[in-house]
């Protein structure tokens, strides 16, 4: 049967065997979304792309002794890339105390942008690099990759409730860190959706 | 709920969702509402995130590449090679021994210098005492 026709199940049982096809089948259905996660986690993509790679191993290693016990691979896969963000902004911190958080905000224009969009990408970006990583890692599962309260847990290992304090938290923070830009942000969205 | 989850019911978990269906918000919630609903908007204006055009490329380049299982013509092959190692010195066993084997069994053909015939002539001899004085030996 062709892969892409499989169940994750059975294409993780296939990889475990050696088989190539099964194994891009998987990279193809997965891979973009976990590097949304591991981007808006990690703020870079040198190193969101790493992060998809070592989930990537993580899965490959354990694919002959897959068990689903119920549980959906997109899940698993979305807590190894979260725990492999977290660990990897851990050991930034450790190895460059100074350069603790990830500066790589990019600002450029896009071709497809104005200036004003450009201009509050950046702003919004950098307020969200200034959350503490679990924060950010709650808001990408539930606001970006819209993960079910329970899903976003399992994946940050965490309680519901725990998630959604972590979300508050999270979102107060970036009401505080916009409230100055607010009404210049919120102004140019005006000014957006009239033009 | 709003500080959580947003602005947006639709994020909302939905039991939550059903839940709080009916109930209409006061004042302060409907201006904490209107808050939450900027803060999505400005969310959504946030950078996207593009996976680069070669993510999958090098995501499948960690894939251990595995040797294919061997067919079974593999399976004979490795099987004759691995009894042909030992085959040169059983070989020579064999050789040793069958030549000892076939000089033992025409053994009795072979001639023997002279003096060695008549030792062995003699050896095979029988000898009988003839009873005379002399005490010669007759020989049959």
């Amino acid at each position: 049967m062709e892969p892409s026709f499989l169940s994750d199940d059975a294409l993780v049982e296939q990889a475990g065997q050696g088989d190539a096809q099964a194994a891009t089948a998987l990279v193809e259905r997965h891979a973009d979304k976990i590097f949304a996660v591991c981007f808006r986690t990690l703020r870079d993509r040198q190193h969101a792309e790493d992060a998809v790679q070592e989930t990537f191993v993580n899965l490959w290693t354990n694919a002959s002794q897959w068990r689903s016990d119920g549980g959906k691979l997109e899940a698993w896969l979305y807590r190894v890339a979260v725990n492999n963000c977290l660990s990897m902004l851990r050991k930034q911190r450790r190895e460059a105390p100074q350069e603790a958080a990830p500066e790589q905000v990019d600002g450029r224009p896009r071709p497809d942008d104005d200036y004003l969009a450009a201009e509050r990408r950046v702003l919004i970006d950098k307020a969200l690099l200034a959350l503490p990583d679990r924060q950010r890692a709650a808001i990408a599962l539930c606001h970006f990759e819209d993960l079910s309260n329970i899903d976003a847990a399992a994946a940050m290992e965490i309680s519901v409730e725990a998630l959604e304090s972590l979300l508050s938290r999270g979102r107060r923070k970036l009401r505080a860190l916009l409230i100055d830009e607010r009404d210049y942000l919120t102004g140019m969205m005006r000014d957006d959706t009239a033009n | 709920m709003l500080t959580a989850y947003g602005a947006d019911r639709a994020r909302w978990p939905a039991d939550q969702r059903r839940r709080l269906k009916s109930v209409s918000l006061d004042e302060r919630l409907t201006e904490e509402e209107a808050v939450e609903r900027e803060l999505d908007l400005l969310l959504g204006a946030s950078s996207e995130p593009k996976a680069p055009a070669d993510l999958h490329a090098k995501v499948m380049a960690t894939f251990p590449r595995m040797p294919a299982r061997p067919g079974i013509l593999d399976d004979i092959k490795t099987l004759v090679r691995r009894m042909a190692r030992p085959a040169p010195a059983g070989a020579f066993a064999a050789l040793g021994f069958a030549g000892f084997m076939i000089g033992a069994m025409t053994n009795e053909g072979v001639s023997l210098p002279p003096e060695r015939e008549a030792y062995a002539y003699a050896e095979d001899a029988a000898f009988e005492f003839s009873g005379e004085e002399d005490g010669a030996w007759d020989v049959e």
